[in-house]
Order: C-alpha cells, then structure tokens, then sequence
C-alpha cells in the first residue's frame, strides 16, 4: 500500500498533471463563482477534454475543478445571498449577515479555511478506508452487487428533493436511455431505429452536457436578466481573522467534517443535505445559538467543512461500488467511464495507485484552492456586481463546441441539444435530473450484474445467496418506509384534525 | 394554462414513451429484454399513480422533506435569486419559447456552417439581439471568443472540425 501511496503522488508530480490541476482549481473558481453555474455544470463542459491525456493529469483537471467550485459557491452565498449551488445554501444564513455587517473579508477567510480542513479530512478518510473496505469489497459477488445498485437506485429515489413518484419516473427513464444501442451481452441492438449513430448508444458525456449546462443556460436567458448588485461597505476585519476563526473552533471543524463523510458515503443524500444538516447541528450545539442567522462566524465554518469533507467521503461508494454519492458524484463517474477507470474492486487491488492520486489530488487542490481563495478574499468582499447576460452565449457555444468534440460527431450537438430541451423540462416539472443521470449510470451495472448472477447461481439466486436476500429484504424496507412514514403521518394528521373539530363544535 | 393542465400534458408524453418503449422492448430476445421490459412496465405504472396523484390530491403528499426531516429546519430562508426579480419576466413563456428558438437557431447554424463560424454569428447575434453590446463591440468579442474556441479545439485538442452542410457549396 505504501508503494501505491507514493505512486499516486509521483504521477502527479508531472508538467501536464501540475498544469491540469492549476487549470481545473482556477477554472472551478471561476465557474462557481457564476451564480447559475455551480460544479455539475463545471464538470459538464470538462468532459469533452477528458480524452488523450495522462490518466492522473485529467483527474487533476476533473477533481481539482470539482473541488475549487464548492469554495465558489461560497462565495455567492456568503457575498450575494445568491448560493453558487444548492449545496451552498446554508451559507447564506450567516454569511450574508457577515457581509452586512463588513465582515465579508472574515467570512471568506472562514469558509476557505474550513474547506480546506474538510477537504483533507475528507482525503485522509478515503485513504484509510481503503484497507477497511477492500476485503468486503472482494468477498462480494456480482449479485451481491447487483442488489447494491438497485439499492442506490431506490435510496436516490427516496431522498430526492420534491416528489418521490417522480424521482423514481425520472429513475426508470434514466435507465431507459441507457439501453439505447448495443446490448453487451446478447448483441441485439435495441432502440435504434436504424439509426446508425444510435447503435453506439447516446454518449453519457453529451447527456450530461445537455441535461445540466444547456439547460442551465435556458433557465437563465428565461429568468431574464438579472443582475446581482450590492453596495460594498468598508471592511471591518481581515480575512486572518477569518482564518483565526476556523482553528479556533477546531471541534466545529471536526465534527462537521465528521458529519460530510457520513453524508457522502450514503448514496443519494446528496451535499445540499450536508450543508443544511451541518449548520443545524452547529446552532444546536452552540452555547449562544441566538447568534445564529445574524452573522455567526459558527454558520459559515461548519457548511463549509462539511461540503470539503464530503468530497472524499462520496468518492469512496463511487469508486468502490459504482455507486454515486449524488449528483457531481455521478458526473464524475461518467467521467471516470469515459477515461476507461471502471468501478469495483480492481480500483482497490490492480487500481490502488489511481485512487491514491485521486487521495493526494483532494490534499493538493484543497490547498491551491484555499490559498488563492485567501489572496482573492479582499478583492472578491469588494466585487460591487456580476452579470450573467454575457454567459448564455459563451457557455452554450462551449457547451455545443464540446458537444461537438466529445466524439468528434455532428449528431452529438443535436443529441445534447435534445437533452438540454429535456433538462429544462424536467427541472421546470420537478422530475429530479440527478435521478436521471444516476438511473443512467446504473443501468449497465444492473443488466451485466443481473445476466452475470442468473449464469453463476441459477434463476433463483435471490434464494440461495443468503447475503443477496438480507440485502433484498433491506432494499424493500428502505423504499417502503417513507411511504408507510406519510401514510402515518396522513393518518395522524386526520385523527389530529377530527379530534380538534370535534372540540371546536363542542 | 393552468400549473395542472402542464403537469397532465408532461405526464401523458412521458406515458406514451414508456408505452412506446414497452412495446419496442417487446420485440427483442429474451435476454435482450431482461432488464428494459420490467424498467418500462415499472415507468408506466409509476407514471400512471403520478397522473391520478396530481389530479386527485391538492397538494403533492408523497414529498419527503429530507432537509426539514434532518435539522427541523421548516423554512430556510430563500435565497436571493429567489425572491429578488428586480424585473420580473413579464412573458415566460414567450422567453422559453425565445431561448428554445436560440437553441434551434445555434444548431442550425451549425449544421450548416461548422461550429466555429456558428459559435461567431450566434454569439455576436445574441449580444446585439439582447443589447449587452453594440452591434460593432459585439462583432469584435465575437471574433475574439471564435478564435479562442479555434485555438482551444482545433489547434490544441487537434480536432477534426466539422465544416458544415453548406461547405461543399463554398468551397471547390
């Protein structure tokens, strides 16, 4: 494992993967800074350059961009009340206040820094959970995995924002989509209308594109034209201070830490979720939590150390399992598909060196992050306005160009065009576009899982694989129990509601 | 259009794709329809709660409220983008059949000319159509953003570009 720990370091330590990882952290700064645009659609617009280079330097480009985003989201949350991402949201409830209060320079120091401890918390989990993991990893067989993968589905579906019917529809059309083309296993080709281009099947890359940063850029030009403005007081504190702040509540930092990790191991609760939960058990645990929501320092430290350490706990069900933590995670995971690093054990036996690049690149892009953060901090507390007018053209061109340079195929423009009119649609109507993209991602897991399990162990192999059934049985109780939870919850209410009715007419 | 009308009209089309997919899914072997015959039926069933849902209960009951269910947190309060329109679009839908229109517009161009002298004409179209720029300003970034997209792409990334349907007619 040490050799594998020094490996990963030493193939990042060439030109193209230093160069990568500057590009990925200076262009995720700049992306997350953009109100509208936020890390998916980062990643989005990276793919069409993940081809033809160093595995480890496009890792740097993806992870280091992936990373630098989280940080930009909150720096709109905390300066314009306008969160970069939902995962930022919870910044806004202190951050902001901050600001106000002339304090942004503070608040930006806070949150680099918090990230940062985060990030490398996130980082050192991963690289311990990896002797921890692998003997549980190689002791399961592939229909252990294929319950695995449904119940990724069926969690994502459940802990979707909005409705639940409709992340699931959103779920089973994901999948759909995924079966366009060659079937790997029989060699029937399916969906394909006699449509050539449809054979190989519609690239994940170019979905993603089209599902996230077209639409993202429709939503904006119908939005119309907003321009954040805000009058930029004078500072009142440094952005040390800010950084004296998050050492100072050390305990904070390691508990929201702590809190990012669980958060990103379990499928389908995504970061957003973290954010939220983080500040909630900061103003819980805090002895003055009337502070909260009025510019406490508190507020801002513990979102952001859990969305830096979410990072590394997400990565690990990814890279382990296949399964996506949440939506960027999912994203990711097309991009480690589209660079030929497929999920599972290999990625913990023949793969060790990988993973532990992806380990340091989480250390050293936290690092550059937060370093530029603190040298831009004072400019950025003086940032008077941004305009995302001028974005649409530019990030939709790149959007179709990229399109266009995935597979170096014309069709790819329409295709993610067609999806970009998809993800509006969908976004609009509530119908979760991470559910989309999971269900696409799992699909092929869920097909080769399940003809492989019918070969080895016979039509019944539910039956006869014990593990298999306990975690079937454990699938059907985590989709049912939100349904029987509301039913519950319906059936109070009523008797509640009767009950007072009853007392009214009296 | 009521939000409820929009929602039935969604719904059907979704309904009719996954009819449309059983009945594909239908013609394939046995092993080629192991997995997509149940994913269709399991997409029309679920489609079909959903469109009695939404038409019989007033309000969607079947959310699951994660964020409240794990802080108690009911109302955070809504970000900016949320509550400050400072000029409401007063058509929205006749901005989302514009940006769709832009969309169709971008990819026609091209179809029929290649993405770099697309990527020019739609860019520099857009911000004189919207007023970012002037007409002459606009050119000018334009064929500033073109040429960088060229350099980036082809140059590069060494990518074989596509020059459009209209090429052959261009050039001899």
């Amino acid at each position: 494992m040490l050799e594998a720990i020094i490996s990963g370091l030493t193939a990042l330590a060439t030109p193209q993967a230093m160069l990568f990882m500057i590009i990925g952290v200076s262009y995720g700064l700049m992306v997350g800074i953009l109100p509208g645009l936020g890390g998916i659609v980062a990643i989005a617009l990276l793919l069409p350059f993940t081809y033809g280079h160093e595995r480890a330097a496009t890792l740097a480009l993806l992870l280091g961009a992936h990373i630098a985003t989280i940080w930009g989201g909150s720096v709109t949350s905390i300066l314009f009340k306008v969160p970069g991402a939902a995962k930022s949201l919870a910044l806004v409830f202190d951050g902001h206040p901050m600001t106000q209060q002339g304090h942004a320079s503070r608040a930006l120091g806070a949150s680099a820094t918090a990230a940062l401890l985060g990030g490398l918390m996130g980082a050192i989990f991963l690289a311990f959970s990896i002797p921890i993991v692998r003997p549980v990893m190689l002791a399961l067989g592939p229909s252990e995995y294929l319950m695995m993968a449904l119940w990724g589905l069926t969690i994502i579906a459940t802990f979707s924002e909005g409705s639940l019917l409709k992340g699931m529809i959103a779920t089973s059309a994901g999948i759909m989509i995924a079966y366009v083309g060659m079937d790997p296993v029989s060699g029937t080709p399916r969906f394909w209308f006699g449509s050539i281009y449809l054979l190989d099947g519609i690239s994940f890359p170019v979905a993603m594109i089209g599902l996230f940063a077209v639409a993202e850029m429709i939503k904006l030009f119908v939005k119309g034209n907003t321009m954040i403005n805000r009058v930029a007081g004078e500072e009142k504190s440094s952005v040390f201070d800010g950084v004296k702040d998050a050492f100072r509540h050390w305990w904070l930092v390691v508990r929201s830490s702590l809190l990012g990790l669980w958060v990103g191991v379990l499928p389908g609760v995504g970061a957003s979720v973290g954010g939220i939960a983080a500040y909630a058990q900061a103003a819980q645990t805090s002895k003055t939590p009337e502070r909260f929501g009025n510019g406490a320092v508190e507020g801002v430290i513990a979102p952001d150390a859990t969305l830096g350490a979410n990072e590394g706990g997400g990565l690990m069900p990814t890279l382990a399992f296949g399964i996506p933590g949440g939506e960027s995670m999912a994203i990711l995971l097309v991009a480690f598909l589209s660079m030929g690093i497929v999920p599972g054990p290999q990625m913990l036996t023949t793969e060790l060196d990988l993973v532990f690049s992806m380990v340091w690149i989480i250390v050293i892009a936290n690092i550059i992050t937060t370093l530029i953060g603190l040298a831009i901090s004072s400019r950025l507390a003086r940032l008077p306005t941004l305009n995302p007018n001028i974005m649409i053209p530019l990030v939709l061109s790149v959007c179709l160009f990229g399109a266009f340079a995935t597979r170096g195929l014309v069709e790819d423009v329409l295709v993610a065009s067609f999806f970009g009119g998809l993800g509006y649609v969908m976004d609009k109507y509530q119908y979760s576009r991470a559910n989309f993209v999971i269900g696409m991602v799992l699909a092929e897991m869920i097909e080769r899982n399940l003809h492989i399990s019918l070969g080895l162990y016979g039509d019944y192999f539910v039956l006869t694989r014990p593990i298999t059934l306990a975690m079937l049985i454990f699938i059907i109780i985590t989709t049912a129990l939100p349904f029987l939870r509301q039913q519950r919850q319906a059936l109070y209410k009523r008797f509640f509601f009767n009950k007072k009715n009853k007392q009214v007419k009296e | 259009m009521s939000r409820r009308l929009q929602e039935n009209i969604v719904a059907t089309v979704v309904l009719a794709v996954f009819i449309a997919y059983l009945i594909t899914t239908l013609s394939f072997g046995n092993n080629a329809r192991l997995v997509p015959l149940p994913i269709a039926i399991l997409g029309i069933v679920l489609v079909l709660i959903q469109l009695v849902k939404q038409n019989l209960t007033e309000k969607e009951k079947l959310e699951v409220n994660i964020l409240s269910s794990l802080t108690g947190i009911k109302n955070p309060s809504p970000p900016e983008e949320d509550k400050q329109p400072s000029t409401p679009p007063p058509h929205k839908s006749r901005r989302e059949i514009q940006a769709i229109l832009f969309v169709i517009i971008f990819v026609g161009l091209i179809l029929l000319l290649g993405p770099v002298v697309a990527v020019f004409l739609f860019s520099s179209g857009f911000l004189s159509f919207t007023g970012h720029y002037p007409p002459i300003k606009a050119i000018w970034f334009s064929a500033l953003f073109s040429v960088a997209l060229y350099l980036l792409f082809a140059v590069a990334l060494q990518l074989q570009l596509y020059h459009g349907i209209l090429a052959p007619l261009i050039t001899p």
